[in-house]
C-alpha cells in the first residue's frame, strides 16, 4: 500500500494580503494626518477671535495636537516593538 | 587561539560594518529636513545619531533572522561571516563614494551569500528566503513609498494652500523633526539589531555562548555606539543626492517625503514586514518629485540608483566570495590577516579619493550640478 503524503505547505513569494494592509495603513494614516493638520490650523485661526469661538478653536487645536502627539508616540511603540 | 583571533576579526568587522551602515543610511532620515532647512545639517545628524543609538537599545528582539532565512546556519563558519562582512563593507564604501543610496542590509546579505557560495556551493543557500525576504520587499518598498509620497504631496499642497500663516512654519518644522525621529529610531532598531545578530551568531559558532543565547549587554552597547557614531559622521555625499540630486525638494516636498517615509515604515512594521529604510526614503523623494508640477526628477540619477540596487546583491556576493577565497589561501589565521589587509587598503584608497571632492556639512546644500555642468566648468 502506497503511503499517502500531504505536500508541505509553501509560503508564497509575495503575500498580497500583507501588501494590501501596508497600503491601507499608509493611505489611512496619510489621510488622518492631513485631517488632523486641517483641524489644528482651522482651530488656530479662531484663536484671535473673541468669546466662545476662541475657546472652541483652542480646544479643537489642542485636542487634534494631542491626537497627533499620540500618533507619533504610537509610531515609536510600533517601531520598537514590531519593527 | 586561531578561532579566537578570527572571532576578534569578525567582531571588529561587524562593528566597522555597523559604522558604515550608520553613515551610509543617515541620509534616509535627515536628507529632506536638511534640504528644506527645517534643521541645520549638524543638528539634524546629531539628533538622528542619538535616536539611532536609542533605537538600538529599545528593541526587544535579537534579529538573527538575517542569517537563519538566507543561508544554511549549520554550514556557517567564522570565516564565512568575516568574508561576508568584507563584501558588505566594500560595497557600502563603494556606493558611498559614488553618492548612491543603497541598502546596507542587502550588502550584508549579498556578502554572506557570496561567501557561503564559495564555501559550500548553492546547497548552503536558501534561495526561497532570499527571494521572499530580500528581493521581493526590495522591489515593493520603493514602489509603495513612491505612491504614498505622491498622495501625501498632493494632500499637503491642498491643505497647505488653504492654511498659510504664522502657525504653518512651526507645524512644518514639528512634522519634519518628529518624522525624522521616527525614522531614526526605526533605523537604529532594525539595522543595529542585524549586527548584534551577526556578532551573537559568531560567539555561538565559537562556543563562547550557548546555542539560542541572546546578545550579551556588551554586544548591544558596542553595536549601538558604532551605529550612533557612524550616523554622527554624516554620510554627506548621500544626503546631498537624496536632498538635492534626485529632485530639488521644496518645503512641501520635504515634509511629504519625511512624512510618507515614516508612514510606510510604520505601516510595514505594524503588519510585520519591516521594509528597507533606504528604499522607502528614496522612493518617497522621487514620489514627491513626480507629484509636483514643474519639479523635475533627475531620471538619469534615479536610474543609476536603481542600477546600484539591482547590482548590490550580486556585487557584494562576488566580493564576499572573493574574500572567502582570500581568507582560505593559507590555513590558520594568515588568510584572514591577508583579507583584512586587502580590505583596509581598499577602504583607505576610497576615502583618500573621496577627499578630492569632499561633501561636508557646509557644502551639502550647495546647488546641484549635473555631470554636463561639471564637465563644462572643468
Amino acid at each position: 500500500m502506497t503511503p499517502v503524503t500531504t505536500p508541505a505547505p509553501s509560503t508564497p513569494l509575495i503575500d498580497w494580503t500583507v501588501l494590501g494592509h501596508i497600503l491601507e495603513y499608509s493611505i489611512g494614516i496619510s489621510l488622518a494626518t492631513a485631517l488632523l493638520f486641517v483641524i489644528i490650523t482651522w482651530g488656530l485661526s479662531f484663536v484671535d477671535e473673541p468669546g466662545v469661538k476662541r475657546v472652541a478653536g483652542s480646544m479643537m487645536a489642542c485636542l487634534s495636537s494631542a491626537a497627533l502627539v499620540g500618533a507619533v508616540a504610537w509610531g515609536f511603540f510600533i517601531i520598537t516593538h514590531k519593527g | 587561539m586561531h578561532n579566537s583571533l578570527i572571532l576578534f576579526f569578525v567582531v571588529a568587522g561587524a562593528l566597522i560594518f555597523d559604522f558604515t551602515n550608520g553613515f551610509h543610511d543617515t541620509a534616509n532620515s535627515v536628507a529632506p529636513t536638511i534640504a528644506t532647512g527645517a534643521l541645520r545639517a549638524r543638528t539634524a545628524v546629531l539628533l538622528s545619531a542619538v535616536l539611532n543609538l536609542v533605537g538600538a537599545y529599545l528593541s526587544l528582539k535579537v534579529a538573527a533572522t538575517i542569517a537563519s532565512s538566507i543561508v544554511d546556519q549549520t554550514q556557517v563558519t567564522l570565516t564565512v561571516v568575516l568574508a561576508g562582512l568584507a563584501g558588505a563593507i566594500a560595497w557600502n564604501i563603494t556606493t558611498w563614494y559614488f553618492s548612491l543610496p543603497s541598502s546596507s542590509s542587502h550588502a550584508l546579505v549579498g556578502g554572506v551569500v557570496g561567501a557561503m557560495w564559495a564555501k559550500a556551493g548553492s546547497s548552503g543557500i536558501l534561495w526561497h528566503g532570499i527571494v521572499a525576504k530580500i528581493a521581493v520587499p526590495g522591489i515593493i518598498a520603493p514602489v509603495i513609498a513612491l505612491g504614498v509620497a505622491a498622495i501625501v504631496t498632493l494632500l499637503i499642497r491642498y491643505v497647505g494652500a488653504k492654511h498659510e500663516g504664522p502657525h504653518r512654519a512651526l507645524a512644518d518644522r514639528v512634522a519634519q523633526i518628529s518624522t525624522l525621529g521616527l525614522q531614526s529610531v526605526a533605523h537604529g532598531t532594525n539595522d543595529a539589531q542585524k549586527t548584534m545578530g551577526v556578532i551573537t551568531l559568531a560567539l555561538i559558532a565559537n562556543g563562547t555562548l550557548a546555542t539560542g543565547a541572546g546578545a550579551p549587554s556588551w554586544v548591544v552597547l558596542v553595536c549601538a555606539l558604532a551605529m550612533g557614531l557612524g550616523t554622527m559622521t554624516g554620510g554627506w555625499r548621500i544626503i546631498r543626492t537624496l536632498g538635492h540630486g534626485l529632485t530639488k525638494l521644496d518645503n512641501n516636498q520635504g515634509i511629504a517625503a519625511q512624512l510618507s517615509s515614516a508612514i510606510v515604515i510604520l505601516s510595514s512594521s505594524h503588519v510585520g514586514l519591516p521594509l528597507s529604510t533606504t528604499f522607502v526614503a528614496t522612493g518617497s523623494v522621487v514620489g514627491t518629485g513626480v507629484a509636483t508640477r514643474g519639479r523635475k526628477v533627475r531620471w538619469s540619477l534615479a536610474s543609476r540608483v536603481i542600477a546600484a540596487w539591482l547590482v548590490t546583491l550580486p556585487a557584494a556576493g562576488l566580493v564576499g566570495a572573493l574574500s572567502y577565497g582570500i581568507a582560505r589561501i593559507t590555513t590558520g589565521s594568515w588568510g584572514c590577516l591577508i583579507l583584512i589587509a586587502v580590505v583596509s587598503t581598499y577602504l583607505g584608497l576610497i576615502v583618500m579619493r573621496a577627499r578630492r571632492n569632499a561633501v561636508t556639512a557646509a557644502t551639502v546644500n550647495d546647488p546641484w550640478k549635473t555631470e554636463l555642468e561639471i564637465a563644462a566648468q572643468a
